[in-house]
């Protein structure tokens, strides 16, 4: 009888030591406040200031181990790390605002014009994409919402218009646009670019209603709640789109649909719990082998992005009022690990070229400007809510 | 389906009463009924304060209630996966004919690790007294299976057992799925 009943209770020691070890790992969400998120905000638009060169763009990558920059270039992420400085901005420190037009003025500066649009061509290839032009455009308006300057409204609505020149009926987007045809580029979706558009056709509407963009917004709307996840064969659906988020944020009192609430909550629930599993992780071999490696920062940032726009969505709809709180402490946990994960000044005075490391993101020792990008726009869209959280 | 009879089926499978009675063999004598009481009682004070202490206890572990629900789930499928293959076979050890020992044995075939897992997580889940008393409902049903020495029945009660187990692999892959696709 002893045999047995020890036996038993040994088998199940063993088996909840396994699954402690391995699924039910503690979750470490590093404490933050709303100032230390807006300081690691801050201290991420510093270096992309200190990396930004004489014509406008930014150094690409940065690797520490080697104190090197590889090169190498993406419109898209230019025109994303443009966007987070006006973001940034908006956020109501406009001190980042020169460098802020000056990636902007990059962009100006390479204008492909069609029928009456423009777009952001890549002076390298002279392609025409359209994360870029959507980048760019949402990067204006950012800057409108910093300063309410018109002075961009005409580049705004040719850039608008290129977007709609890539719209097919479904609702998507074909994703480049082919400048010596005068021709898109048939057949080719991105599953980002087209919620980049969507975000910025959004945005639009903001501050030219009226004008019909909503229309198209709402098209989108419908493509990625409803066939997105089909059309690109997504194996577990939904495709996490933090762009996506950003529009129906801003949808919020349009008012959305169902389908769209439906769609919302469901990215709610996959960046909650990219989140759990982030937070699972930890910079040993026996997680990496386990949990696979800790995110890099441009990834962890997106699904703040994401989940700062769906709990605003949360804070105004009631079908996803039941979802706040969840979403709060998911943003605050989210914002607790890239601030901590930041090389801080002091970290960064003790590597040779303390410009380039501090205020930093680094995987395996590289760097690429949009970790810094998506954590500043996470961390400065965060820190309202963990003072929410924070409030009696 | 009640959410609370719903939690009652999720329990009983968690716990698979007829599983336990169909276990429990003991040479000689039959487990006297006051043995299968008390056990049953005992079993309910372990699931219940893990019920009761559900939040508490996934704190102390550092562990998000969603992301429990898959630990839980895996804990199911195993218990679940175990009882389809055991199907009511005798339990490891066999209690002797006092008291003391076959009240151990049953407490041991009732508290088994899908039940504490099931008390905690849905204890944080859908509440720490509405999960006590699917608990206790569950137990009750366990003392008189067990009193009833249903495990005379041994291929009625074998098929029962199984088809729980089977009930219970649903369970937890629901369980598991829940778990992933929560916020």
């Amino acid at each position: 009888m002893k045999r047995g009943l020890l036996f038993t209770l040994s088998v199940w020691l063993v088996g909840a030591t396994m699954i402690r070890a391995t699924l039910l790992m503690p979750h470490q969400c590093p404490a933050i406040t709303p100032g230390a998120a807006i300081v690691a905000a801050r201290e991420s638009a510093s270096w992309i200031e200190r990396a930004q060169l004489e014509d406008g763009r930014y150094v690409y990558e940065y690797n520490r181990a080697t104190d090197s920059e590889p090169g190498g270039y993406n419109v898209v992420r230019h025109a994303g790390v443009t966007m987070s400085l006006n973001q940034f901005a908006a956020g109501g420190d406009l001190s980042v605002l020169p460098a802020a037009d000056r990636g902007m003025d990059y962009m100006v500066e390479h204008l492909y014009r069609h029928d009456g649009w423009a777009a952001f061509q890549n002076p390298d290839d002279d392609g025409v994409q359209l994360g870029a032009s959507a980048l760019m455009l949402a990067g204006l308006m950012q800057r409108r919402i910093a300063t309410g300057d018109p002075s961009f409204d005409t580049l705004s609505r040719q850039l608008a218009r290129g977007l709609v020149a890539l719209q097919l009926e479904d609702g998507a987007f074909l994703n480049r646009w082919d400048a010596r045809t005068g021709a898109p580029v048939p057949g080719e979706r991105s599953k980002y670019a087209t919620g980049e558009a969507f975000w910025s056709l959004t945005l639009m509407h903001r501050f030219f209603p009226g004008e019909g963009w909503d229309g198209y917004a709402l098209k989108t709307a419908d493509y990625l709640a409803l066939k997105r996840d089909d059309y690109e064969d997504q194996k577990f659906p939904p495709w996490a789109d933090q762009w996506a988020a950003y529009g129906l944020g801003e949808m919020a009192n349009w008012p959305l649909e169902d389908h769209h609430i439906v769609y919302a909550r469901s990215l709610a629930e996959r960046f909650g719990f990219l989140i759990r599993v982030e937070s699972q992780r930890r910079d040993n071999w026996f997680s990496k082998a386990l949990h696979g490696r800790q995110a890099r920062a441009a990834g962890m940032g997106t699904w703040v992005e994401g989940l700062t726009s769906l709990h605003h969505l949360a804070a105004t709809d009631p079908r996803m009022a039941d979802m706040e709180r969840k979403l709060a402490e998911r943003v605050d946990c989210g914002a607790g690990m890239l601030a901590e994960r930041q090389v801080s000044p002091e970290e960064s005075a003790r590597t040779p070229n303390p410009d380039r490391t501090r205020g930093a993101w680094f995987t395996y020792d590289i760097t690429r400007m949009d970790d810094q990008q998506h954590a500043l726009s996470g961390l400065l869209r965060a820190a309202p809510i963990i003072a929410h959280r924070e409030s009696p | 389906m009640t959410a609370f009879l719903q939690l009652v089926v999720f329990m009983f499978a968690a716990v698979n009463p007829v599983a336990a009675a169909a276990g429990i063999r003991p040479r000689g004598s039959a487990i006297s009924p006051n043995a299968a009481v008390a056990a049953a009682l005992a079993a309910l004070l372990f699931a219940g304060g893990a019920a009761l202490l559900s939040n508490p206890i996934l704190d102390g572990l550092g562990v998000e209630p969603e992301t429990f629900r898959v630990g839980a789930g895996v804990v199911f499928l195993v218990g679940g996966a175990s009882e389809v293959w055991r199907g009511g076979a005798p339990l490891a050890g066999a209690p002797g004919s006092e008291h003391r020992s076959a009240f151990l044995f049953v407490l041991l075939a009732l508290v088994t690790p899908a039940a504490l897992a099931g008390a905690v997580t849905y204890g944080a889940d859908r509440g720490e007294f509405e999960t006590i008393a699917a608990a206790a409902t569950v137990f009750a049903i366990a003392a008189v299976a067990i009193g009833a020495r249903l495990g005379r029945f041994e291929a009625a009660a074998g098929a029962v057992a199984r088809i729980t187990g089977g009930l219970l692999v649903v369970v937890a892959a629901g369980l598991i799925v829940s778990g992933v696709r929560a916020i």
